[in-house]
């Protein structure tokens, strides 16, 4: 939508905007596995994120204050590198969680993460449309608030102490607690020292070694992560990697179509209507997030991932029977609001798609050390999907209007969910305990001969 | 690198405090600037009707094509809209 302001304000063509944004999801496809390899290795997490963060703030400024005709070349240069800057944060924030959290507290935490994150883009949307209601057309402070929320991003990022993140965890690497030739973990209860520990310290610069090749094994017996053709020949990996292609595809349409449907009228009340889009999409999606969070690691992801993966079809109907019943009349205020009411599904669908496909991830990933690379992988599978969706759904609704359009993406959602359900196997670990934290005194109670790894909380 | 994580429990529940603040503020960023997004989407359609002559802006179930001026370059005066920028 960022194309809608250059179209209006800089005076740009419908195909140079589409020109730009192309250019921006293919940096994007193109630089997220590089920076999930980067993340599994570096220990400078946090400055990488930070970076990241302001210099895509800092980009998108650049362009809304200076696109014009004239400098479209440089306008593309720019696009291409915030693609590429842009990719650095999702894989930056996982590993950052897991290095934290380990992979144990991944299930709660990511859902949390997933909830604020949610909660802070519906009260930022809510407040400005409101706002915006009030203030229109002199909406130009709104434009003030990215650059806001970057600096306290920013701010609360580096309260976080590099200490605190353990690297190893971070990448996914599981220690065996009675494997104390190799592992420099002291479990929780013991002191350090008590069990004859040797200290190797882990690789923690790139071999690039990327799996071609005889293998040479490490003469000091350091464990050594998965090669990326190791990971990339992981059929379980590949598969999930088609899925997550595939839903962003038929799914990353269909709101910028509900938003045209709905965004007609005057200015005022389209505005709060485009607004009422996002905010109650984003809202479910808190709600969606927290149970992932509860449920996903008790009783497993594969369920609660068709219920996102599911939900997508239903709503495409849902929205081609909505059309059909208004037919060739005006839409009517009862009309637009239960259009407006399947964002809920919206919010269900992305809500647990956007939880659960971090969680699947690091369960595919755990003990090969690349976390930050398959989770590199499973979102440059979604930029693409997200960047051919855009262009697939406006071409369908040109060619064939709404109505076949919504029935198309209906029909082309059901694959990944049938995909998943029939070749997809349940990813949670069942050496994993059944709660995702374990509290202080549950942990000496239960204690760790039952554990096959450390939990790092 | 591995850390000793005796006596670490009160530490990171600190740091998992500042990492929930982190993401609140993350969502804006990672989704492009959502702000910038809506209120432009809206703009655009708002004055995209505006400018089209009858606003022949429709569409239908039944016709086999969306009906948009596929031409009309926006031309909104900067004025109007009185985005700083």
């Amino acid at each position: 939508m960022q194309s809608a302001f250059l179209i209006v304000a800089k005076g740009y063509t419908e195909k140079q905007v589409g020109i730009l944004f192309f250019v921006f999801g293919m940096s994007q496809f193109l630089f997220q596995a590089p920076a999930g390899y980067l993340y599994d290795y570096t220990e400078q997490k946090l400055l990488w994120l930070s970076t990241a963060g302001v210099a895509t703030t800092f980009l998108t400024v650049f362009t809304a204050m200076f696109a014009s005709d004239d400098n479209f070349i440089l306008m593309v240069f720019i696009k291409f590198i915030q693609g590429g800057v842009t990719s650095f944060i999702p894989p930056g924030l996982n590993s950052i969680t897991q290095g934290i959290v380990g992979s144990v507290g991944m299930t709660s935490q990511v859902s949390v993460n997933e909830m604020m994150n949610h909660l802070g883009t519906a009260i930022l949307v809510l407040s400005g449309s409101v706002l915006a209601y009030f203030l229109y057309p002199d909406i130009g402070s709104l434009f003030i608030v990215s650059p806001i929320a970057c600096v306290l991003f920013i701010y609360f990022l580096n309260k976080i102490k590099p200490g605190d993140i353990d690297h190893d965890a971070a990448r996914g690497l599981k220690k065996e607690i009675h494997s104390e030739e190799n592992s420099s973990y002291v479990p929780p209860g013991e002191v350090e020292g008590s069990v004859a520990t040797s200290k190797k310290k882990l690789k923690t610069k790139p071999s690039y070694v990327f799996g071609f090749g005889e293998e040479s094994e490490d003469p000091s017996g350091a464990p050594k992560a998965d090669t990326p053709l190791q990971i990339l020949r992981d059929p379980t990996l590949l598969l999930f990697i088609a899925i997550c292609f595939l839903f962003h595809t038929s799914n990353g349409t269909v709101l910028p179509l509900v938003m045209q449907t709905l965004a007609i009228g005057n200015g005022s009340v389209g505005m709060l209507m485009s607004g009422l889009c996002i905010t109650i999409a984003q809202v479910v999606m808190v709600f969606a997030a927290k149970i992932c969070g509860t449920y996903s690691g008790k009783y497993g992801r594969k369920w609660l991932f068709l219920a996102g993966l599911g939900i997508v079809p239903i709503r495409c109907a849902i929205l081609a029977g909505l059309l059909t019943l208004k037919g060739d009349g005006e839409a009517t205020l009862l009309w637009q609001i239960v259009t407006l009411s399947t964002q809920i599904l919206d919010g269900v669908g992305a809500g647990v798609f956007g939880t659960m496909y971090i969680l699947v991830t690091s369960d595919i990933s755990g003990g090969t050390g690349r976390f930050g690379l398959t989770l590199g992988l499973t979102t440059a599978a979604m930029s693409i999907g997200g960047t051919v969706s855009g262009y697939i759904g406006q071409a369908f609704a040109e060619d064939y209007g709404y109505l076949q359009a919504f029935w198309i993406l209906c029909v082309m959602s059901t694959v990944p969910a049938l995909l998943y359900f029939f070749c997809m196997p349940e990813t949670l670990a069942q050496t994993e305990p059944a709660i995702s934290i374990i509290e202080e005194d549950e942990e000496q109670k239960i204690g760790l001969e039952n554990k096959s790894y450390v939990e790092l909380t | 690198m591995s850390n000793n994580i005796v006596g670490k429990n009160e530490k990171t529940e600190i740091t998992k405090g500042h990492l929930r603040w982190a993401a609140l503020f993350l969502g804006e960023l990672r989704d492009g600037l959502t702000m910038v997004r809506f209120v432009v989407a809206t703009l655009y359609h708002y004055h995209a009707i505006r400018m089209l002559p009858n606003h022949s802006l429709r569409f239908s179930p039944n016709s086999s094509r969306f009906t948009k001026q596929h031409d009309v370059r926006i031309s909104i005066h900067r004025s109007t809209c009185k985005v700083p920028f």
